[in-house]
Formats: structure tokens, sequence, C-alpha cells
């Protein structure tokens, strides 16, 4: 059949089965477009046919013949980007950069047909286009922005963002560094690499809880069509676990082995072409002996529970004390109680895990995956395989969001155990179901909670007991329960406390880490509970927090003292302010009758929190970053820290060009590759701003202090007096350029380079007393919501939100930061439950694990709050997490002010809400 | 275990040149061969093992099936191929049936409403489909043609249970004809998803009215429910209150719970069989108020 492709005529037959988006990405190589569900729901597959967007992954490829196709590829026109494209990089509408062809390609067809949309109109041509990083007002902007340059002519307007003026780089408005390849379809993320002779991987999963494997039967696989071979738990030539602080974690279950949760592996197959594998998968015979299902951690806590490991089901029993709790309660005038339940989250980065195994000439292996961790999946792969570290290198591929999920093992391992036996490359890439059952989750918890309060509103106690259900394996869920306990008081002065949390293994699929690390849950239970008490005293709820709020002076209920970088009281008032800005006249958490639909009622939720930055509680925290220049008067910056879209690119470009008096695009990064790139530390818990940031920072500042001393010496003045301003030396009266420096410094037997690595404050176990952490953000954020009464649907309308990061580094990235960390927010309070029901998982599919969606996001007004650190980068601190986590709770403590009904348990289903506020008489039905 | 979401399963693509060629096809290949309108079904269902045809006929290019037409005398006519933007979007149908082209915009998103047909909304006869309750109360006639020939069903015959059409071995749906409505009509298609924006609906309701001397009230109402029984279906019921009493607010209440009483929905993971009982008395209240203010404006 002939077509054409971006104006290219084309003349190529379809497959049987084949749908236009593996003809593109398989066939010709275009892999611009990408494929995030492969079942219509995510909008990443988006081209234009006829100038009208279809979603490629439904659409046969057959059906192609005699039609004009447009791919992102082709939006450029030459050489030009369209001004979609430009609007998008300039306004930093993109973070991972995996939806982009979806957003572009969906927009450009709606400015075709309607050169001047409104905002309506863009939310309902988006709508399901699904941007997991959530950059949706800025999405909405840089459509505007571009439908405005197209019918005007004019350049993109200018965002018009606050940028620093005390510095040259940091805190200016930057675009992303591989914008371009991300909005034209030029990155490639780990699935668009080819290699030649490259097999495909595929993994065959327990499908059962909790049972023995009795039998497993391979032969027919063997014997099949196109497989080169298929492995199974005795093949393994290394550690037959894995796991990121405790190996509990099979690389495949063997016979007579435990399955502990249904994504368990069982057998591995290679194979010539995905339907071999397909064949092959299916022909594996398996036959188990059932045992009991562990369900959720508070059974599992019981003594007649079944065990899921041999220790027990008690992973780690965390324990907080301060003071006297009951003394505390003895001097509290009112006391009040509640227990909250959270579910469990998927993260739903839109790129679905892809590892591809290489195997090197030397016998070592070769992994491109994109990681959180490149180090730690390095030292992992190379345990299971028998080889020592060095022979593993782990190359990390741009990453298509992350959020905590991309920090275990997925199919590393996996990949390179085939590609070793085959000594071919060897490609597993999940399809969006597998992503769904097998990677960690957020942890479902219970979480009870007691707070003590004088009439005056000051709190005398708390106490809190947490269950959290870390699932079939460890994971981090330590860590992760250890947040949600420390973090379970919320960000208030409390002179007593006593915490208690059980992390419990159960035959769910594994929890670890997901952006809030617990806290996002334990952040629910207080600001709920601390609402209620607003009530019960009849405080206004601000002054409520305002009255407890942790200062500067303050010992926290680890007995951490707070010495500095508190803007906790600073984002209250600045959300106040900004509330009275929008309800001069009236209480804002009072109910209003929306007018015009007698049975809406609107009002507003408040809620704080805060968060660690870094790793904390005594684990070694450092980061190493090497810092080059060269002779084209550029300079590299290396570490192996991730960037999955939150802007640490940008930011470590930004820190090198502050220090080397770059300008920023003179600065590249290169990231996560072990090869190549220093250890940078895992990209979690908030700390690579801070962390990475300064080992980049004194790298650059190492380097330019050899320049320094090179030239103080070959001109013989005083390094003092030797000043860089934009990539020049001025010594004595004259400029010298880089090139011209580099070459001085290599006649003087010098590197023009720097290595750092660098410590963060040291930080003490939990129980220990003294800093759990080196740092602590804080954010306060209000939502304005919307009840039907007789649907019980909830509409967010808009959220403040106000973060105290210390010191901004990357305007865009932080904004893209807030609007993301709110969506997020706002999915995990309305939307989002990743259902398992005895075990099996329900939400298998995007069709039935629903997120946010553009119509869905509120208007949100940031506030930057600056409190510096002194040790951080210019005094910066963690944001990527404490910008979703008081989301939730202001919005149900909306939900309570619009409508009486207080929400214990997440997500807000209208369907129970409607119930509710039936029961109370708030709607006409039943 | 089997991912529910495998490789698409091989298929054999043919484009019909003829609707007897089509015919042909699906007698000849029985169950093994579907019918591909848009797909944006058909597709995502094999591809998760629900369906496992091997043949998959196109007729989308035949005569007339891409078509709209409208004539004062014969109403609208809507080839099944027709897709829902396109129909959403058309002159006639926005200025003479604008319930039809509201149920139409209510569906998925924008890149699917490119590809889903009204066809294939029709004839997958989910309980569910958008456009079906809107056929309902404007007693569209479906054409379709067979090993015999032409005939038509109307849509009240044509769902006869989830996932089951009136459609016999051979035959596929050619147009739907939505004759002229009766002078002065009005009509609403209200919808409920989970958390206002997304997603399939866990109640719709459409509701036509227009004035008629001979009702007692003056007024008809037709009434058609989604998502709470097994078909899409009218509720007579409500319908004949509205007729034989003088509308009030209180008469439409009442036809309300006439509709809440004639849905038999189940609990499901998107909604309880509770919730969508007290939404469809809530729409079917919600839009007979919207479209009684627009009668009466007129009137």
């Amino acid at each position: 059949m002939k077509f054409w492709i971006n104006g290219v005529e084309k003349e190529i037959d379809a497959l049987p089965g084949e749908m236009l988006s593996d003809l593109l990405r398989t066939r010709l190589g275009m892999t611009g477009t990408k494929i995030g569900c492969g079942e219509a729901e995510c909008g990443a597959c988006t081209v234009l046919i006829d100038d009208a967007p279809i979603l490629s992954c439904v659409y046969p490829a057959s059906r192609a013949a005699g039609r004009r196709i447009i791919t992102i590829e082709g939006l450029a026109q030459d050489g030009h980007l369209h001004p979609l494209q430009e609007a998008f990089v300039q306004y930093g509408a993109l973070q991972c950069g995996f939806c982009m062809p979806g957003q572009i390609m969906t927009a450009a067809a709606l400015l075709k047909k309607n050169p001047n949309p409104g905002e309506m109109e863009i939310r309902a041509a988006l709508k399901d286009t699904l941007c997991r990083c959530a950059g949706y007002p800025t999405i909405i902007q840089a459509v505007q922005a571009a439908a405005k340059t197209m019918s005007t002519g004019q350049p993109i307007p200018p965002l018009g963002l606050e940028e620093s003026e005390s510095t040259n780089a940091v805190g200016h408005i930057q675009p992303r560094p591989d914008s371009l390849e991300k909005v034209t379809g030029a990155a490639r993320f780990a699935d668009d690499l080819q290699f030649p002779g490259m097999l495909v991987g595929r993994v065959l999963r327990a499908g059962v809880p909790h049972a023995i494997l009795k039998r497993l039967d391979i032969q027919a696989a063997i014997d099949s069509a196109g497989v080169v071979v298929v492995l199974v738990a005795e093949d393994i030539p290394g550690e037959r676990n894995h796991g990121l602080v405790i190996r509990d974690w099979p690389i495949l279950v063997g016979v007579g082995e435990k399955v502990r949760y249904v994504g368990d592996a069982v057998a591995l197959i290679a194979a010539e072409t995905p339907e071999d594998a397909e064949r092959a998968l299916s022909l594996i015979e398996m036959e188990f002996d059932a045992l009991p299902v562990v369900v959720d951690p508070v059974s599992a806590n019981e003594a007649s529970a079944e065990k899921v490991h041999d220790g027990g089901n008690l992973l780690k029993h965390i324990e907080v004390r301060k003071g006297d709790v009951d003394t505390g309660f003895e001097g509290a005038d009112i006391s009040v109680e509640g227990v909250f339940n959270t579910p469990p989250n998927d993260h739903v980065f839109l790129e679905p895990e892809c590892s591809i195994a290489v195997p090197s000439e030397d016998g070592g292996m070769e992994i491109y995956v994109g990681s959180q961790i490149p180090y730690a999946d390095r030292e992992q792969v190379a345990r299971s395989l028998g080889l020592p570290d060095e022979h593993v290198r782990v190359i990390g591929t741009p990453i298509g969001g992350g959020f905590g999920g991309k920090e275990d093992i997925a199919g590393q391992i996996h990949a390179a155990l085939l590609a070793k036996a085959c000594d071919r490359p060897v490609k597993i890439l999940f399809n969006r179901q597998e992503s769904l059952l097998v990677h960690p989750k957020r942890h479902a918890t219970q979480i009870r909670i007691r707070i003590g309060a004088r009439q005056d509103g000051m709190l005398t106690a708390v106490e809190t007991e947490l269950f959290g259900d870390t699932g079939a394996y460890a994971s981090l869920g330590e860590k992760v329960m250890t947040r949600a306990t420390t973090h379970s008081t919320g960000p208030y002065n409390i002179p007593h406390v006593r915490a208690d949390c059980f992390a419990m293994y159960t035959n769910n699929p594994p929890a670890g880490a997901f952006r809030g690390f617990g806290v996002t849950q334990s952040c629910f239970a207080v600001e709920s509970l601390m609402d209620e008490l607003a009530h019960t005293l009849a405080i206004d709820p601000v002054e409520l927090r305002r009255k407890n709020a942790l200062q500067v002076g303050h010992v926290t209920n680890t007995g951490q003292l707070l010495g500095e970088s508190v803007g906790l009281l600073e984002c209250i008032d600045r959300v106040e302010a900004e509330l009275r800005r929008f309800s001069p006249e009236d209480n804002p958490f009072e109910n209003k009758i929306v007018s015009g639909y007698p049975n809406r009622r609107r009002a507003w939720g408040i809620a704080a929190a805060f968060k660690n930055t870094g790793l904390g509680g005594g684990a070694p925290d450092k980061a190493s970053a090497e810092v080059e220049l060269y002779l084209d008067g550029t300079a590299q910056v290396r570490t192996s820290s991730a960037d999955m879209g939150q802007g640490l690119l940008t930011v470590l470009q930004l820190i090198a060009a502050e220090e080397l008096t770059l300008p920023p695009d003179k600065v590249r990064v290169l990231l996560s590759d072990t090869g190549l790139t220093p250890d940078g530390g895992p990209t979690t818990a908030s700390r690579q701003t801070y962390v990475t940031g300064n080992a980049v920072r004194y790298a650059s500042a190492t380097v330019i202090q050899a320049v320094r001393s090179t030239l103080a010496e070959r001109f013989d003045v005083p390094p003092a007096t030797i000043k860089f301003i934009e990539g020049l030396a001025h010594v004595d009266g004259q400029q010298i350029e880089l090139a011209e420096i580099i070459e001085i410094m290599k006649a003087a037997g010098q590197e023009p380079k720097a290595l750092y690595e660098y410590w963060a404050p040291e930080t003490h176990p939990l129980g220990t007393g003294g800093d759990m952490h080196f740092a602590y953000s804080f954010a306060v954020q209000a939502a304005e919501i919307e009840v039907d009464l007789n649907t019980g649907e909830v509409q967010v309308l808009r959220v403040i939100a106000a973060n105290d990061v210390g010191r901004v580094i990357n305007p865009l990235g932080l904004r893209g930061q807030i609007e993301g960390g709110v969506m997020m927010g706002l999915g995990n309070a309305l939307i989002e439950e990743f259902i398992v029901e005895g075990g099996y998982v329900f939400t298998d599919r995007m069709a039935r694990y629903r997120i946010p969606s553009i119509v869905q996001a509120p208007e949100i007004i940031p506030i930057v709050v600056e409190h510096p650190t002194s040790e951080g980068p210019y005094g910066a601190k963690g944001v990527g997490e404490v910008s979703s986590i008081p989301t939730t709770p202001a919005i149900t403590n909306a939900i309570y002010n619009a409508c009486g009904i207080r929400v214990r348990s997440l997500p807000v289903d209208q369907d129970w809400l409607a119930l509710e506020l039936a029961k109370v008489g708030g709607a006409n039905h039943e | 275990m089997k991912l529910p979401l495998p490789e698409l399963p091989q298929f054999d693509y043919i484009k019909a040149e003829s609707a007897e060629r089509a015919i042909d096809l699906l007698q000849e290949k029985g169950a093994a061969a579907r019918i591909l309108m848009g797909g944006t079904d058909l597709l995502v269902r094999m591809r998760n093992g629900a369906l496992a045809p091997t043949v998959l006929v196109d007729i989308k290019n035949l005569p007339g099936m891409s078509a709209i037409s409208f004539t004062k005398k014969d109403g609208l006519t809507v080839g099944a191929a027709v897709t829902m933007n396109a129909l959403a979007r058309n002159s006639d149908v926005l200025h003479h049936y604008p319930l039809l082209a509201e149920a139409a915009e209510s569906v998925a998103s924008y890149q699917l409403r490119n590809r889903a047909t009204v066809g294939g909304n029709l004839c997958n006869a989910s309980p569910a489909a958008d456009t079906a309750p809107a056929a309902l109360v404007l007693e569209a006639e479906l054409t379709v043609m067979g090993p015999k020939g032409e005939r038509t069903i109307p849509a009240m015959e044509f769902f006869k249970g989830p996932g089951v059409n009136a459609l016999e071995a051979g035959e596929f749906l050619a147009r739907i004809n939505y004759s002229n409505p009766p002078k002065g009509w009005k009509g609403r298609y209200m919808k409920i998803g989970r958390n206002a924006g997304g997603d399939l609906a866990i109640v719709g309701v459409a509701v036509m009215g227009y004035p008629d001397k001979d009702a007692p009230s003056d007024f008809r109402f037709r009434i058609a429910l989604a998502s709470v029984a097994p078909t899409t279906i009218r509720v007579h019921e409500a319908e004949e209150i509205l007729a034989q009493n003088p509308i009030t607010e209180t008469v439409i209440g009442m036809a309300a719970e006439a509709a809440q009483e004639a849905a038999t929905p189940i609990d499901d993971v998107r909604a309880s069989a509770r919730y969508r009982n007290a939404m469809v008395k809530e729409l079917t209240r919600r839009g007979l108020v919207d479209v009684w203010s627009s009668l009466k404006k007129e009137a």
C-alpha cells in the first residue's frame, strides 16, 4: 500500500494484525510516537491522519493506505519548530516528555480546526491525553500562546515568572536542555532503541498470590518456534534474590519455593519476535499448592496469620517517643480521635518499564534502562550474574516519569540473565498491565490518631498508630513507613508524642517508594484530625495551625532541634493572604450555595505539611559529580543521578553555570551512566537539588579554583585578583578565553576537571535524638472545591500552594513540580485506587486505574517561600514531594466545610459521598 | 498467568469493495469474522482477549456509509460509519438534532471520537452506549443489509441484551434514519461518569419533549436510560405520567421516580446499584426540568 508520512511517500504493506503505531515504531524506526498503554486510554500514541488526531495504537496499519500521516517528527517545518513545540519548550510545559507527542499532536489538530481556542475547548480536546507529570495549567498556557503566535506572527510571549536578581544563572528561566529532542520526537527512551540481533524477553508471572510452586514444565516452550532460551531459577549463575534494602525478592521462584504475590516471576523466555515469545509463554505449565492469602496489614499482625516470610509478617515496628503522652493528655482540655485509611496507589509513569541488556565483548553486560538508581541496578544485576560490579555498566535512558516507581529492579536482571544465556541483546518491555501488576505501589495504610489540646488550641499530646502494607517484599517499606511515622504528628510543635507503626508483609503487590514516601498518607490523617479539632474548639483552622506550627528553636517529635530554614509560618501567612484576596468579605471555610446551582456547595479547605530532604536517619548521604571544561568553550557535568522529568538536568546546568560563570547553554549535563558518571546516589527523597546539586557546585568551584591558581602562577598575579565573567577570565587587564585556559592548564600538567564527593550533613538514626534529617521543606495548601449534594461529585476549582523551598534554583522546573504535585494529590484524594482483591489485582489496566486528566485540573496558584538552608546550594532544599503532600487533606477538609461530611477513607468516592449526604438529608433522593 | 493484555492476535484485514462481498464474507466466516468500523472498541477487546475474530471486514468505504443527509421529509439519515466527531459537528445535526450532537460529543476522547462510529456504538449494544438513548427517544430506524437484501429495524427492537443486537447472520448495519421529530421538540442527554470528567457513563439519560394537544398535559415526553439495565431502555411509565398530568415539579418528580423504578442496575466497580438508581432519578429530573423550561420558553 501507498501512503504519506510527514509528506514523504511510502510504499509498504501492512502485516496481519499490525497497528499503525507498530508500523511507525518498529518497521519505520519512527519512535517519536509513544506507547503508554496500548489500550486507547492515554493518548501518547496520537498521530494525525488527514489532519484528524487518532490513536495509532488502535488504528490498523492497513487503513493508512492512501492517507496522509503526520507524526511528531514531521511537525517542525524547514528546520523551524512548530509554534506549539516552541511554546512547550519556552513555558516548560514538558517534564519527562513521554506524553509530548500526544499533547502536541492533539493540540496541533485542535488549532487547525480552531485557531483561537478558549480554555474550555483546550481542556475538551486534551481530555484523555494524559500527562502524569501533570503540568496541565502550563500546557493550557502553552497552547494558547502558540495559538496567539500562529494568528499574529509574533514570537511566543514571555512567561513572566519571577527570576533571581542576585545570581547570573541560578534562579533564572531556563528550558530543559533536552526540550528540543522531547518536543520533536527525537528523544530515545529505552524502548526506542534497537540493537542488531536483539531478542524479545518475556517473563512468566505466577498469577497466584500465595503458593508453593509444585511443578514447572518448560519443555514445550523450549521446543516452540523462535524460542532461543527459557530460563528458570536454577539457571541463575549468581545470587537468587534482589532487593534495595533487604534481599528478600526472588529473581525467579523455583520449584518447591514460595510465590508471595501474583507478579512473582517463574520463568524467562527470549525469542525472536513478540509473537514467538507470547506463544511460548502460554506453553509453560505451572502447578501450585495454594496457601492462605494474607490480604491486609492489620490481620497480618495477628498471631494466627499465615506467614508470608519465614521470619514472620512484621517487617518493622517503628517507634517515635517524645515526652510522656499520658501526661500530655492529662494536661489537655479536649481530645479528638479518628481512624483513617488510604489505599495502595500506582505511579502510572507514562513510560512503562523497559530494560535492554547487551552483552559486551569482554564478557560483561550493558544495561540500557530508565532507572532512578543506576548504581543499585548495577550492583543487583552483577550479583545475579555472578560478576564483579565493574563488569556491568548501566546506561541511563531518558525516564518517562518515575515518582519513586523506578527505584526497584523491574526487568534489568531478567534481561541480563537472558542476554547472558543467549549472548545476544535482549529487550524486556513491560506492557501497561505487567507494569501495574509488578512494580511496588504506594503503601496502603490504616492510621489511628488522637490529638490532645488545650482550650486555646495549643497541642499537648499526639498519639498515632499506623499499619502499613508493604506487600510481598520489603522494597523500601521500612524507610517509607518510618517517614510516615515520624511525620505522623504533622509539622507541629508538640510536647508529648507517641507513635507506633507496624510495617507488615502481606500477599499484595509490594509497596515501596512513591512521591511523598509515606508522608502523603500520614498527612491526610493528621491534617484531617487537626481540622476536626479546629471545628470542635471553634478556632479558625489557619489560626490553629499557626499557633502550633514548627518554628526555628522548636524540637521535632524525633528530638531534632530545628536551627534554620523553617518557613512554615510564612507559608501559612501567604496562603491566608491569598485566601483573603479570593474571599475578602466571607469566611472562606464556610460553605456557599453556588449561584444558579441550588444543589451545589462551595468552600475552601486548608492543610499543612512537611517533608524531609535527603535520606536521613543516619544513612550516609553523599553524591559525587565531575565537572570538566572543554576547548570549545563548554563544560560538562557528570553524575549518575537521574532526571525523571523533575528537572535535575536544568538544576545542575544552572548550578554549574553559576559557579563556572558560563552561560547555561554552554553547560552540558550527562547523567545516569555507571561507566561515565560518578555515583550521585539514589534519585529519591527530594535529595537531588541539595545533595547532587552541592556535589556539582563544589566540583565546579574546584575546577575554577584550579584555573585560578594556574592563571595566578602563569601571570604572576594574586589569585584573588582574577575575575571570571561570562566564561572569560579577566587577568591583569586581559581577557582569556576558556580554550586558552585549558591549554595553559594542560601545559602545566593539569586536567581542567574535578571530581567532588559531597557528603551531606550527618544525621542520626530514629530513637537516638539529634538531627534525623539535615533539612525539611514545608508547604501549606488551600483548596476550593464544589460538591454536588445530589450526586456526590466533587470538583476542585482552585488550589493555592505555598512551598518553602529554601531557594529557587530552576523556576520553570519548580512550577512543574508544584502543578504536578497538586494534580497527583488531587488524584490521591478523588480518583486513584489500586484495587487488590484476595491478592489478585483488579486494576490491571489503565481503563481501570484512572489518573487525573486536564479536565480535572484546577486553577493552581503557586507561592514560593524561601527560607534558605545554610548548607544547601544557594540555600535550596527539596520540593518534589512536599508539593504534593498537603493537597489531599486540603481537598477533603474543603469537602467537610462544603457539606459536613468528614472523609476518613481515600479516595473520596462520589457514590459513598452521595450516600452520606443522603443520610444527613443533604440530598433530595431516597 | 496469561496477561490480559497480550500482543494483539493476528487477523486478516479485508476491505470489502461491495456490500455483497461483505455479506458473503460474514456468511462464509461466521463467528470468525467481525465488521470493523472505527475499531476503537473492537481492537481493545481483541487485545485484552475478550474477542478473537480472525477476519476483520472493513465496510467504512461502502457507498453512503459515511454520509449524513437531511431533508424536511425524511429527516436525518446517518451512515453507520459516520464518526462521533463528524456527527457532533454536522450543521444539520446541530440545528435539528442537538440532542444527538450532545450525546455524540459525550463519548470518550477527541481522538477516539474521530474513529468511533455511530454504527459501532449502536451495534456493540453496550448498556452504556451514549448514542443509544438518543436513538430510542428519537425513535430511529436502523437499516441493515444482509443476504435477503435490506430491512429496517426500529431502534426499540434493536438492543437484545448486553452486547447482543438484532442483526442476523450475514447482516450489517448500513444507516440510521432519525425521522423528523415532532414540531417544537427539545431534548437533552444527561450523563454522569466518575469524578466529573472521564470515563464511561455510570448513568445516561436522554429526555425529549414536545407539545401535543392530544395529550392531557398538552405535552409528551420520551425518556431513555443507559447503564442501568441489560440494554438501554425507554421508560414508558414515566412518559405516561408526564402525558397524563399537568407538568409541575411534583409530576416531574413522580416521573423521575418512575424512571428510577424501571431501572435494574447492577453493582460494578464504577458504581453501586444503589447509586445508579439514585442517579437515574436525579438525572431524569434534571433532564426534564431542562427540557420543560425550554418548552415553556417557546410556548
